[in-house]
């Protein structure tokens, strides 16, 4: 069992791992499909580093977003795509680019406003429909989070109904894009700015209620009774979560494992302590998704391998090994 | 005039309900420091929904819950850690954690900032899982404990919040016989501008450490000194079970007999 973690450790740690998000960072933009070393600056500034920032952009609010929702149910096997968020996107992408296609518009800024509406529908939907869920008064031992889960994953099954409705509908041509949309797409840098100053708020925010999110993860009630005013820092929680989520599936698609696997990874190596786990699964989190693109890019060049299998490919048997070696 | 102390807890015309059922009525109630009452009733009579109402955790179905005088819903929850805790009945833990950890967890109303814990927490820490037997187990992980150990666990965050009211919801419940023991006597030798109020189901420790009972029955509320409201006719009403008594040297000990049916 990993004892109390002391500030001394917690900054080493942290400082451990933004050393090793600094070198994938370096790697991947020091890498491309020609191989490794000397190319040209343009490559370097206009194609590859952006590029990388925006999947450690990506990775970071995936991990961090899938951090809070395991707080948030209280259930570790929760992940940002539970409640039906990539569902929400990811029918809001496909329906864009089938409708741009249709009238011949460009499909990449359809699917990325298309994904933006799509989650932010679901988020809506999911806030109507959990409010009872979340304002249920903290009983002790229980715990809401079972109403919560069924209510994303009956949102998350309607709009997978809506993804398949027109995956039949497109025409063969559009297929294989929507598919590799559907597996994560990191090619588009232009929304990398909005997205990285939402996950330095996201992340300034968890870290600075991070005490309370310690209570919370050991119970509504017990936080409550230990002075945490629960509904409110629930109803953030999700807030928090849900923004992580839908920016990051509005810049890249729906990038499966990286939310799932890093802070889990994270709980067993150093514990359960949001102060340290919170900021850590977004350093890792992006470079665990730096690293599974460059890999996506380098390991077959010429051609571009979806992200998204990269991330299932690694993060399986990882987790497992991570699983099989924990006491817990 | 003499000034007139202000209970520590008090309710006026309590009322309590779980979905359409009212457990109890017009509650008119004082705890005052210094007294430990115990609330004993049948399975499902309300005490665990009576505990979380006081507690704060759940809204009255009508009247009042007054803690040092002022109203528990206009109490902001971090007012409240200070002043009331309640150990749950049991506790689902949903993460590992070391047993040290959980138990820190209870200096979180006293705690600032980020809160690293400081040497002090630590040692308080360690101080109650020591008043609950349970220091060996400082690094163990809370997941792996037994029933009675993980409730001491929980006892021991507890006595780290110090709060004035100390409320349990069966204390005892999971607890072998020796255990049960060390907790009546810790909640017994509480400072004296501490209060306790337990949910128990063993009458003769009840009869044994309780200053006060509360007996909830049907529609019908007992309260007083132990000594008074601990009578086997009260008792039969309350439980619908006649009581025997065998007396015990200075002792009454309770015994529940087959009713004639």
């Amino acid at each position: 069992m990993t004892s109390l973690i002391t500030l001394r450790r917690a900054i080493a740690i942290l400082c451990c791992l933004a050393l090793f998000a600094a070198l994938a960072l370096a790697l991947a933009v020091s890498c491309g499909s020609s191989g490794c070393g000397l190319a040209a600056d343009q490559i370097y500034l206009s194609l590859r580093l952006p590029r990388a920032l925006t999947a450690f952009v990506v990775g970071g609010l995936l991990a961090l977003a899938g951090a809070l929702m395991q707080v948030l149910l209280r259930n570790p096997l929760a992940d940002p795509y539970v409640l039906g968020l990539s569902g929400g996107s990811a029918a809001g992408a496909l329906s864009a680019l089938l409708i741009a296609s249709h009238f011949g518009f460009m499909g990449d800024i359809a699917a990325a406003s298309g994904a933006a509406l799509g989650a932010g529908l679901a988020v809506l939907l999911l806030f109507g429909l959990a409010q009872r869920a979340l304002r249920r008064s903290p009983g002790v031992a229980q715990h809401s989070g079972h109403r919560l889960i069924l209510t994303g994953v009956m949102i998350a099954t309607g709009f997978g109904a809506i993804v398949t409705l027109v995956l039949t509908l497109a025409p063969d041509g559009q297929l294989r894009g929507m598919l590799f949309w559907l597996m994560g797409d990191l090619e588009d840098a232009r929304l990398l700015l909005p997205a990285a100053v939402l996950l330095l708020l996201i992340l300034v925010w968890s870290v600075l209620n991070a005490r309370q999110l310690n209570l919370l993860a050991r119970g509504e009630g017990f936080a409550q009774l230990l002075g945490v005013p629960v509904l409110r820092l629930r109803l953030l929680t999700l807030c928090a979560a849900s923004l992580a989520t839908a920016a990051a599936v509005t810049v890249a698609g729906t990038i499966a494992f990286i939310g799932l696997v890093v802070p889990h990874a994270i709980r067993l190596l150093v514990g359960n302590d949001q102060r340290i786990l919170l900021p850590a699964s977004a350093l890792v989190g992006g470079a665990a998704l730096v690293l599974a693109d460059l890999a996506a890019r380098t390991l077959v060049a010429p051609t571009q391998l979806p992200v998204g299998v990269i991330t299932a490919l690694v993060g399986v048997p990882v987790f497992l090994w991570l699983l099989s070696r924990s006491k817990a | 005039m003499s000034e007139t102390v202000i209970p520590l807890l008090s309710t006026e015309q309590l009322s309590v309900s779980v979905g359409r059922r009212v457990l109890c009525s017009g509650l008119d109630w004082q705890v005052a420091t210094g007294q430990f009452w115990c609330v004993l009733g049948r399975n499902g009579i309300g005490k665990t929904t009576l505990l979380h109402t006081l507690a704060g955790l759940s809204r009255p179905a009508g009247g009042r819950v007054l803690i040092q005088g002022e109203d528990i819903q206009s109490t902001s929850a971090q007012q409240l850690a200070r002043l009331r805790g309640l150990l749950a009945q049991q506790q689902a833990d949903a993460f590992s954690s070391s047993v040290l950890a959980a138990v820190i967890a209870g200096r979180h109303p006293y705690q600032f900032g980020f809160g690293w814990d400081e040497e002090e927490d630590r040692a308080l820490a360690m101080q109650a899982l020591e008043q609950v037997r349970m220091s060996a187990f400082s690094d163990h992980d809370v997941m792996y404990l037994s029933g009675g150990e993980r409730q001491r666990v929980a006892l021991a965050t507890l006595l780290t919040q110090d709060p004035l009211l100390f409320m349990l919801d069966e204390p005892t419940a999971h607890q072998d016989a020796a255990a049960q023991i060390v907790v009546m006597e810790l909640l017994r030798r509480l400072p004296p501008q501490k209060a306790v109020i337990a949910a128990c189901h063993d009458i003769n420790l009840v009869a044994r450490y309780a200053s006060h009972v509360l007996l909830l029955g049907d529609g019908q509320v007992w309260q007083g000194n132990t000594e008074s409201v601990l009578q086997p006719e009260i008792l039969q009403a309350a439980f619908a079970c006649p009581f025997e008594v065998v007396e015990n040297g200075s002792r009454r000990l309770f015994m529940p007999v087959p009713g004639v049916s």
